[in-house]
């Protein structure tokens, strides 16, 4: 309140000391305005233009719609999509929001390297993860040949789950990670404690509340990542006779004997269930302004159980990551596929293809494009966040949503319609495509940061005498630091290993890392593939590593706990 | 509150960044934009000098090491004339086809695909051109359509893990109980060289084969890829999938045999043709009328195809094959996919 009259007063006395040549309403359009602007710019571009374009071609072919209610099929797909992905979602906020906790509060043994293991998934594309799976878990799999386990029950919407779930439990961590940075909560916490709580009631009444923004936000973008990946679904779902919308999309491009016109028909689902999602998420989320920040973390004194934590950890990624990972190597590394991978078997031709083809060239593409879509996006996703946040500005995260909902093939149909005309030909138009595609995996974390600060100490730097521009680096910036790198962070990561937008968009001469993989893939060469992802997933890795060794960007990501500070 | 103001100003210039660097790399572009028909014809368009210098761009459902072998075979046999491969799968480059006609022009100057039931349909929507090498007067009649020859050919047959008992040799070998919880089918609602299979295969070995596959507790997956290479592992016992799949497992020497089926292997032929509106770029002709030598047919058995013309070792001499209708399957598309759909839920 103090700050409120504060501010109040300060305006009162510098409205007349200020010579004021311009209006209040066109002071207020070029400050707060101009990022209205250039969000509604971006999204008209981005979203409103490519995906209004999309929709076009399925409203003017009539009957797609009715065609599609039609098919049985439909109905069944939707229940596969929803199931699978509540699953995942709820998978991906246990361990990664779990662990993202447990790491703040707890002293937890190894926390770097279980930190570096959960991120571990989003290194690796969707198909890759699925296709490590299977040769690690079911028939003829690596475990098959070491001990006889074969569990085939994987296919199914059991195993599809599971897997969306490990692919979607980086993006939980690295959310709620940067919210606990941020949101801190611990005054909050001592308070509780010192009258006399439990800890579980202190997780329950203040952690979690003051964290629902991001759970939501994460629940939101893990959901809608899940439902949108075609990926996992192929390789586990379809041999189970399980349909999901995005295995439907698929079999509509494959033979699509209307053109465009029923695969954009039901990706327009897809746009449904995030408009969905997004207008749930944004009904619960409560905008609770921070308690102030630096807060630093309540580390409970070490306890013998919480070497349980190590364990359990350690254990899901033995399952989930460490075990799959030697599946895919071991058919990387086997000479001859379908030979049993024992060492007398091994070699490194396969490894030596991967790496002596078009791979390099295209890794450096691929790099540039995720580092130019990173960086662009995480400028975005705070203009957007904090548009977001005003009178109407809902539907802003909403509408970013979007392109993100739909499968990466939508997307890039999207922006060929639109954009193919200009920029056909370059790495712009694959550029545009990820930069559409992405906005929302950065707007979310930093949305999310951003809700939490009130406009008080804005105000209050500016009542101080700070410049707009400096008084949101002194009063905003740091508060939101690790959501932004965090969102850097998804956005780099994922288009990095992107497959379907740029399969669609690439010329001869412009392959990216991910047309490498698609080609590997659809020469049937598992062995290749297996080789291709090993280098891809071992090159952002080594890049990774000194971000989990550097203990300051470690602190900006939030990812260590007390201690540290 | 200015705050966004700076952050504002650095977005805009990073959007600016693009288009300028856009502008640079779409050199060139400013004619395709003004006149769609100018854009048609495509890389002519797009780069003036590449006419001279004679070089097209083909859309392949490749590998991208074969589709570059074959375009170096080419780029010898006619040193003046490139071809510029853009590999994918077939339903990608088909759809990224449909979106290009529709802002600009389709960027491809020839085809060359692994689905010949696309083929109807990229014709009603004005993509498939008309020209037909002199040398496909030579195909079966079926093995060819309007505006498409097939350039080499696919044959579904069955293939097993080495050492499996009993060998099959026929489709309806596969009913037996021997092989129950073993054997693997590619799905036809994915692809339409499973399509033929699965509306082939019930004529030979009777209209219940799949009721009985089903009992035997197949698995169908998305891609006949998957099918080799789960039985290269030994994932399956059992697979039908396509002779180009087979191939490439047996030269790297994976565990794993192929039977032609005495009542006959199902083909498929891989469609090649020119794009609408660069029928007459004498570059897309010489390269289709090269498909069809006996020298590109050598290449693409080097590759592990089958030839569409000529004799080689890739199909045994006493190979029964059945004679497909291309044109039926693709209008009886969906009364094949309900059959299959009956069966198998």
């Amino acid at each position: 309140m103090t700050t409120r009259t504060a501010f109040g007063a300060a305006t009162e006395v510098a409205a007349p000391t200020h010579p004021a040549p311009l209006p209040r309403l066109v002071r207020r359009l070029a400050g707060e305005g101009i990022s209205w602007v250039v969000v509604a710019a971006g999204i008209a571009v981005l979203v409103a233009w490519p995906i209004g374009r999309l929709l076009y071609e399925a409203v003017r072919t009539p009957g797609v719609f009715h065609q599609i209610w039609a098919d049985p099929e439909i109905l069944r797909a939707i229940r596969g999509t929803v199931v699978t992905s509540l699953g995942a979602t709820a998978m991906a906020l246990l361990v990664g929001g779990g662990a993202a906790i447990a790491f703040w509060r707890l002293r937890v043994a190894g926390q770097q390297w279980l930190t570096a293991g959960l991120l571990l998934p989003v290194l690796v594309p969707p198909f890759v993860s699925a296709l490590s799976v299977t040769q690690a878990y079911t028939a003829a799999g690596l475990l098959d040949h070491l001990l006889g386990i074969r569990a085939d029950w994987l296919f199914g919407p059991a195993g599809t789950t599971l897997v969306l779930g490990v692919q979607q439990v980086p993006i939980a961590f690295l959310v709620l990670a940067a919210a606990i940075r941020t949101r801190g909560g611990a005054d909050a916490e001592r308070a509780a404690r010192a009258a006399g709580a439990n800890p579980l009631t202190c997780l329950f009444t203040i952690t979690l509340p003051l964290l629902r923004p991001a759970l939501l936000a994460a629940s939101a973008l893990c959901f809608i990542a899940a439902a949108s990946d075609f990926g996992v679904p192929a390789v586990l779902a379809i041999p189970a006779r399980y349909p999901t919308v995005t295995t439907e999309i698929y079999r509509a491009m494959s033979f699509s004997s209307s053109g465009l016109a029923s695969p954009v028909a039901l990706s327009t689902l897809l746009i449904v269930v995030a408009l969905v999602v997004f207008a749930v998420a944004g009904r619960l989320t409560n905008r609770i302004t921070a308690t102030g920040r630096h807060s630093s973390p309540l580390v409970v004194r070490g306890r013998p159980w919480h070497g349980v934590v190590s364990v359990v950890l350690a254990g899901y990624l033995l399952v989930a990551n460490v075990i799959p990972f030697l599946g895919l190597l071991s058919v990387a590394l086997t000479r001859v596929y379908g030979e049993s991978p024992v060492p007398a078997h091994w070699g490194l031709d396969h490894l030596r293809e991967a790496v002596s083809g078009a791979a390099g060239g295209a890794l450096a593409r691929s790099a540039l494009l995720s580092l130019a879509a990173a960086s662009v996006l995480c400028v975005a996703g705070v203009l957007a966040g904090s548009v977001a946040l005003r009178r109407g500005g809902r539907i802003v995260s909403t509408l970013i949503a979007i392109p993100y909902a739909v499968p990466g093939s939508a997307v890039a149909v999207a922006i060929l319609l639109a954009f193919g005309r200009w920029f056909y030909g370059g790495l712009v138009i694959i550029e545009l495509a990820y930069l559409a595609r992405f906005w929302a995996l950065a707007q979310q974390p930093i949305g999310a940061a951003l809700s939490h600060i009130g406009p008080d100490p804005m105000r209050a730097a500016r009542a101080c005498g700070a410049s707009a521009w400096r008084a949101w680096w002194t009063a905003i910036w740091p508060s939101i630091r690790p959501s932004v790198f965090a969102g850097w962070l998804l956005v780099f990561l994922t288009c990095l290993h992107e497959l379907t937008v740029s399969s669609l968009l690439y010329v001869p001469g412009k392959e990216t890392i991910g047309v490498v993989v698609l080609n590997a893939e659809l020469a049937g060469d598992l062995a290749a593939t297996s080789a291709i992802a090993l280098v891809l997933t071992l090159v952002v890795l080594a890049c990774a590593v000194p971000l989990f060794l550097s203990r300051r960007l470690r602190g900006a990501l939030g990812f260590s706990a007390g201690g540290m500070w | 509150m200015k705050r966004t103001l700076a952050a504002a100003a650095a977005f805009v210039a990073a959007m600016g960044l693009a288009a300028c660097s856009s502008g640079k790399s779409s050199g060139g572009s400013p004619s395709a934009v003004s006149t769609p028909s100018a854009a048609a014809s495509s890389s002519a368009a797009a780069s003036p000098s590449a006419a001279a210098s004679g070089k097209i761009t083909v859309y392949a459902a490749l590998t991208s090491a074969n589709g570059k072998a074959l375009a170096d075979a080419f780029h010898a046999s006619h040193p003046n004339e490139t071809v510029e491969m853009v590999t994918a799968g077939t339903g990608a480059l088909v759809t990224r086809m449909e979106t290009e006609a529709k802002a600009g022009g389709v960027r491809a100057d020839a085809i060359l695909l692994a689905d010949p039931t696309v083929m109807p349909q990229l014709a009603s929507e004005g993509i498939l051109g008309s020209y037909v090498p002199a040398a496909a007067s030579q195909l079966p009649e079926t093995m060819k359509g309007d505006g498409w020859f097939g350039a080499f050919n696919f044959y579904n047959v069955i293939i097993y893990h080495t050492g499996t008992t009993p060998v099959p040799k026929d489709w309806s070998d596969l009913t037996n109980p021997a092989y129950k919880g073993k054997i693997e089918i590619g799905d036809p609602s994915y692809s339409g060289t499973t399509l033929a299979m699965a509306a082939e295969v019930p004529k030979l070995a009777g209209a219940d084969f799949f009721t009985k596959l089903k009992a035997n507790d197949v698995k169908i997956v998305q891609s006949t890829n998957t099918v080799g290479n789960d039985v290269a592992s030994g994932a399956r016992a059992v697979g039908i999938t396509l002779d180009s799949v087979y191939r490439p497992l047996a030269k790297k020497g994976s565990p794993v045999q192929i039977v032609w089926p005495a009542s006959g292997a199902i083909p498929v032929p891989a469609p090649a043709g020119a794009v609408k509106g660069h029928e007459d770029n004498p570059v897309v002709k010489d390269f289709l009328d090269w498909l069809l030598t006996s020298e590109a047919q050598q290449q693409l058995v080097s590759l592990g195809y089958a030839p569409a013309l000529g004799s080689s070792n890739a199909v045994p001499v006493d190979a029964k094959v059945v004679t497909v209708r291309y044109q039926d399957l693709v209008s009886q598309r969906s009364a094949i996919l309900d059959a299959f759909k009956k069966v198998f839920g």
